[in-house]
């Protein structure tokens, strides 16, 4: 038995668990792989039962921040393992994921760790991927990074995150919100429980959506889960970096949806007016930030055909704003939450690594 | 949830890029003093 416990809940994932399970094997026994399937209503339960005997099924499903819990419980993970990895469905870790995050847990021996964040990336085969793995890229080399500095690292996803068992003895992960990652981050700051590392070497790949339809359907949930958790943390009222950093983030987002809406009016008469101060700002922007960035992404990704999709990055960029600034306004007049299953289509992944 | 933020992101970026520049500077410091 080895010493990290990887927890996968899964509701109706039987085009994708395969591959997940398939790639835990690799740095793994069977017996310190845990399946939590929430009440599937497909073959997730078959499909998981092909890679380990210990599958734990909830009828009826509870979502996926409950189901963890019940598994953590169920198979007594905080008992059995110093470290626990919950590892979505949808997601296939590289062989050296654990190899470059959990020295990180255990040279810490005073235990200031409450756990060690890896990298997110995607595979590219649309407009719409290539824009969330160039949004990747950015929002760890640069953003995550400089938080990890900070010890302000706003969100552990819930794909690439190894804990420290025994956090789950006491706090479990919270259910009130859509995303529950961000929201049990936010109480690790809130609670002390401990600093939060974050190694670019560790990686995990995560299935993106592929029509911009499910792209919007998954940001929508993600800014909401956002906003629900900024209000049940009284950010930026805790006098903790997290609110400087969040308070810093989120009014931007916010500053950007409302230029977009702005630039609709605007464009039209700069356009005919004074066309150079358009020129200005826009080929500052690209020459400056989206062609160095996205350099820096094909390089990462090997894929230099990203680079073609650079006109699509403006859409894109224009419509995250406005979503971002949409999900504010529905979080802050209405308080209706969603606490179910809500994804994109899946499809099932050929290539492992 | 790797990215809970639109990423144009220009003002964060520059403040990022200058904790990450303070930060190499503050290692970097410490370690030729040691």
């Amino acid at each position: 038995m080895g010493n990290t416990a990887l927890l996968v809940p899964a509701h109706n994932e039987e085009a994708v668990i395969g591959e997940t399970l398939k790639a835990l094997r690799v740095i793994a026994p069977p017996s310190d792989i845990y399946v939590v399937n929430d009440g599937s209503s497909d073959k997730t339960e078959t499909e998981a039962k092909k890679w380990t005997k210990n599958v734990l099924t909830l009828l009826p499903n509870r979502g996926k921040a409950a189901a963890i819990n019940l598994a953590i419980s169920h198979f007594a993970l905080t008992e059995r393992y110093p470290y626990i990895m919950p590892m979505d469905a949808d997601t296939v870790i590289t062989p050296n994921f654990l190899t470059h995050t959990l020295p990180i847990l255990e040279n810490d021996k005073k235990s200031e760790f409450a756990c060690v964040v890896g990298r997110v990336t995607g595979r590219s085969f649309s407009w719409v991927t290539a824009y969330r793995l160039w949004e990747y890229e950015v929002a760890q080399t640069i953003h995550k990074t400089a938080q990890a500095k900070e010890n302000a690292i706003i969100v552990c996803p819930g794909c690439a995150t190894v804990y420290r068992s025994k956090i789950f003895v006491k706090y479990s992960i919270p259910t009130e919100t859509l995303t529950e990652d961000m929201d049990f981050t936010f109480l690790i700051h809130r609670k002390k429980i401990g600093k939060i590392g974050f190694t670019n070497k560790a990686v995990v790949i995560t299935q993106d959506p592929g029509t911009l339809k499910d792209f919007i359907k998954q940001l929508d949930r993600w800014y909401t889960g956002f906003w629900q958790c900024v209000r049940k943390h009284n950010i930026p009222w805790g006098g903790q970096t997290l609110d400087a950093e969040v308070g810093l983030l989120a009014s931007e987002g916010l500053f950007n949806g409302i230029l977009v809406l702005m630039l609709f009016f605007l464009v039209p008469i700069t356009l005919l007016n004074r066309p150079f101060l358009l020129a200005l700002p826009l080929s500052m922007d690209l020459f400056i930030f989206v062609i160095p960035t996205m350099i820096l992404t094909s390089w990462r990704s090997k894929n230099f055909k990203i680079m073609l999709y650079i006109p699509h990055l403006y859409l894109m960029r224009l419509l995250s704003s406005l979503v971002f600034l949409k999900s504010f306004f529905k979080e802050v007049l209405g308080t209706e939450l969603k606490r179910i299953w809500n994804k994109a289509t899946r499809y099932q992944i050929k290539e492992a690594f | 949830m790797a990215n809970p933020f639109p990423t144009p992101n220009s003002f964060s970026l520059i403040v990022h890029l200058l904790v990450l520049v303070f930060a190499f500077l503050k290692d970097f410091i410490t370690k030729i003093r040691a």
